[in-house]
């Protein structure tokens, strides 16, 4: 499928945030395992406040796509840039510092921390290097934000010993205590019950604005809920990067989640 | 502050009065425990709160054993505050070197990675006998300190108490907080924004400054330094008393190191077979107890 | 004459590739670190040259590889089986072992070094190439080659091979399939093992059989397996070579800086390519 998309697109960008500062720039980024091509030459960008949602049915190379934003992984060619500064050769802490927060698919919380000291953790990161020595402690704007999702009075319990929705709470709360100015959500309502999810919606939808968000679902009443634009991705390359609009009535993508597109 | 921090005074009260109350043999021997005791909290910075089993560990105690032995016996340093000095910055710098190297892998890989750069010392020591009497090693080493026996035991208490009170900091502080980060889930730090590469560093500058503290005493005690003090038999008793006490616990390695050195010097009387009866005590340790006795009895404790 | 040096080291990687391969069937297909794998290389080759004086070159070597086999089996039923992919506490429990192995081998051989006697129709020499080389020491080099080739092609071009590596990656699935790898593990285990054994039994010619074997062993076994990747066979192959041949050369021609020469290998590989000779960048 080729990439139509140039930075020329965005002066007919329909979205409330087409005038907003670039906050990611993705550019023809390829990642290949041996002989299988997981991400093909993926071009996009994402401005500053907005939420896209990147979709696409299993095996599409979401999460890879994930991982190489993030720095698990390192693209065989291509570029990143966040907020105009190149992130392509950058070990993942330091994409970390400069502002990129992300949830993983599968929970990656301390199980063997108390639910408080996992919080702690994503707290004292910003001051580590001048108050390496001291006692940690949780701010308060993270107790409010235990609060907000219903776990402060579970602060002291070992997470090991929380529900899996409770769980996975906790690893929603471990990227926005963060309070990354770019945040990527890997499939956030994975394994949540519905009131659950609505609640992570909600959230979602408080973020747009101050945050810019890059999000993996694939519950499509949450995408269309939250998203102005959507990226589709299939086999590993873009099939698709509209609004969410253009993207509800495109024939293609509605051929490659139900498998009649071949490559 | 440090719960059960009554405890642990007395403990302290009691070891400032064993000379008073034992027998010179006995105190040696609690002297053995306290600088084994100091040796096994150091690895356990690094297996119980960083998660790493380093079998390089053992660097840090030889080299500043050779240090104090080499120093000594060839007469060029008699000022005990000097002696120590260079033994320590030997046993941090030889520790900087190979964590640089170790570092560069992780998983199982550090741990083998530990072990060969522990062995090569050794084997260094071994071939160089002009400088560290080869085989043989260095004897006849003495304490450039006129204080007795009695001197040494109160001297070695000093030590092991800022070693027990630089456990105690670290087990509180942020750092020692980030080094369990790690030890959990070392991935997820990194996306918090953490350097993890650099703690771990420190992590290790920090153990091999504590272990090359357990060196220089030792070497002073027995008089004596040799390949061994680089080899597979301390690694392992040290290892032995981190498991058995409870890894990731202030006094778990010291309650291990009374227990070994302990029974070591009991069976001693009865048989030669100590590295047999190490052996089954490790791999019965770690099918069955794994986690040690001071973890089991917290768990008891808190039902 | 360097040939014979070059011979030489060709021979130590030979019987240190006997020891990685045996690391590499353990590791590949069970996870298991074997620290006492050393110990197997000294207690097979002290079974082995105690037995030559009595019954001869051949069966103490038989016996010496057979006697590790079945006590590598019992350690596996018996200790490790049901620690089952916690490679950390397999990896702590077989180093316990080697204690016991080392306590074990003083008790019965009180310390003597011992070397076994090359049996006659290997004892003699050959002519070639202007050198006169030992034939025992070309005995062992094809012998090795014959094993390595046949390992990889189990691993390459079998049913088994691919039953195998598929083992590695997804136990569940193999079972799953109906396969049963509980034989295939006990057999790897006792082949593992075997294949030390026969390292020491025929190594210990040369080496020698002596208390402090097993550690100097197992160091450079495991610097190889970290230098060619764990789980390689092929990453055996080229790190016993480079080992063998740079221990060998290092011994004869700069005898005084002896271990630096492996060290000088390890910190290469270690700075400049740290995923391993072979490995690959993620």
């Amino acid at each position: 499928m080729p990439n139509t998309e140039t930075n020329n697109d965005y002066h007919r960008d329909s979205s409330e945030h087409g005038n907003n500062p670039i906050a990611v720039s993705i550019q023809g980024i390829t990642k290949k395992f041996g002989n299988m091509t997981a991400v093909n030459d993926v071009s996009f960008n994402v401005h500053s406040g907005e939420l896209r949602a990147v979709i696409g049915p299993n095996g599409a190379g979401k999460t890879t796509l994930f991982n190489l934003i993030c720095g698990n992984l390192t693209c065989n060619s291509g570029k990143i840039v966040l907020f105009g500064k190149d992130i392509t050769n950058l070990p993942l802490y330091r994409r970390a510092r400069l502002g990129l927060g992300r949830t993983y698919q599968r929970n990656s919380i301390f199980f063997n921390l108390s639910v408080a000291e996992n919080v702690m953790l994503a707290d004292m990161s910003k001051e580590i290097s001048h108050n390496t020595f001291g006692r940690p402690k949780i701010k308060s704007e993270s107790m409010e934000l235990l609060k907000q999702f219903g776990l402060d009075e579970k602060a002291d319990k070992m997470t090991q010993e929380l529900a899996y929705g409770e769980q996975r709470k906790l690893e929603i709360i471990l990227g926005l205590a963060l309070k990354s100015k770019v945040l990527l959500l890997d499939e956030p309502a994975a394994g949540l019950s519905p009131e659950e999810t609505s609640e992570i919606v909600r959230l979602i939808k408080a973020l747009k604005g101050e945050k810019t968000v890059i999000l993996i679902e694939h519950d499509m009443d949450v995408v269309f809920g939250v998203a102005d634009r959507i990226t589709v991705l299939h086999h590993g390359e873009v099939l698709a990067d509209d609004s969410r609009e253009s993207i509800k009535n495109n024939p293609t993508v509605r051929d490659a989640y139900f498998g009649t597109a071949r490559r | 502050m440090v719960r059960n921090f009554k405890a642990y005074l007395c403990l302290l009260a009691f070891l400032i009065c064993v000379p008073v109350i034992f027998s010179p043999y006995y105190t040696s021997l609690v002297v053995k425990i306290m600088i084994f005791g100091i040796f096994a909290m150091s690895l356990d910075i690094l297996l119980g709160y960083t998660g790493l089993l380093s079998f390089g560990h053992i660097i840090g105690w030889g080299i500043a054993s050779y240090a104090v032995g080499i120093l000594t016996s060839q007469g060029i340093v008699s000022n005990f505050f000097v002696l120590l000095l260079i033994a320590l910055f030997a046993g941090i710098a030889f520790n900087a070197v190979v964590a640089v190297l170790a570092l560069r892998t992780s998983g199982l890989y550090f741990v083998l990675v530990t072990l060969a750069l522990a062995e090569i010392a050794r084997c260094v020591a071994v071939k160089w006998h002009s400088i560290t009497g080869g085989v043989d090693g260095i004897s006849g080493i003495t304490l450039p300190l006129e204080i007795g026996e009695t001197g040494f035991y109160y001297l070695t208490f000093i030590f092991f108490v800022i070693c027990l009170c630089l456990i105690c900091w670290l087990v509180d502080s942020r750092f020692g907080r980030v080094l369990m980060g790690i030890r959990e889930n070392e991935p997820r730090m990194q996306a918090l924004g953490y350097d993890t590469w650099l703690f771990k560093y420190i992590a290790i500058l920090f153990a091999g400054f504590m272990a090359s503290m357990a060196g220089f005493l030792f070497c002073l005690f027995n008089r004596y330094v040799g390949p061994g003090d680089l080899g597979f038999g301390l690694s392992g008793e040290a290892l032995l008393m981190v498991l058995i006490g409870g890894m990731g616990t202030i006094i778990g390695p010291f309650i291990g190191s009374v227990i070994l050195v302990v029974l070591k010097n009991a069976l001693s009387m009865y048989t030669t077979h100590w590295m047999l009866i190490l052996g089954i005590l490790f791999v019965f340790c770690v099918k069955f107890f794994p986690e040690g006795l001071v973890t089991i009895l917290k768990k008891k404790i808190s039902r | 004459m360097f040939l014979v040096q070059l011979l030489n080291g060709i021979t130590w990687s030979a019987i240190l590739f006997l020891m990685a391969s045996g690391f590499y069937m353990l590791f590949g297909l069970m996870r298991i670190i074997n620290m006492a794998h050393g110990s197997f290389y000294m207690f097979a080759g002290y079974i082995t040259a105690a037995l030559t004086l009595t019954v001869g070159f051949w069966i103490g070597l038989l016996v010496g590889v057979v006697s590790i086999a079945i006590i590598g089996v019992l350690i596996y039923v018996g200790l490790l089986k049901s620690l089952h992919k916690q490679d950390l506490k397999q990896l702590l429990l077989t180093f316990g072992l080697i204690y016991v192995f080392l306590d074990i081998t003083q008790w019965l051989w009180h310390g003597q070094v011992l070397f076994p006697f090359k049996p006659d129709i290997l004892d003699g020499s050959a002519r070639f190439l202007g050198i006169i080389y030992p034939i025992y020491q070309l005995i062992i080099i094809a012998i090795v080659i014959i094993i390595g080739a046949a390992l990889w092609l189990i691993q390459d071009k079998t049913k088994l091979g691919a039953i195998i590596r598929a083992g590695v990656d997804d136990e569940e699935m193999v079972r799953g399939l109906g396969i049963n790898l509980a034989p295939i593990f006990l057999g790897a285990f006792a082949l593992g093992a075997a294949l030390a054994g026969f390292a020491g039994g025929m190594g210990a010619v040369f080496t020698g059989a002596y208390l402090g074997i097993d550690t100097e062993i197992l160091t450079l076994g495991l610097i190889i397996v970290v230098i060619g990747g764990l789980g390689s066979l092929q990453g055996a192959m080229l790190g016993s070579l480079l080992i063998g041949l740079a221990d060998t050369l290092g011994k004869a021609y700069l005898p005084d800086f002896a271990s630096f020469t492996i060290f000088t290998v390890m910190v290469l590989v270690l700075v400049f390519r740290p995923s391993g000779l072979l490995g690959k960048q993620t």
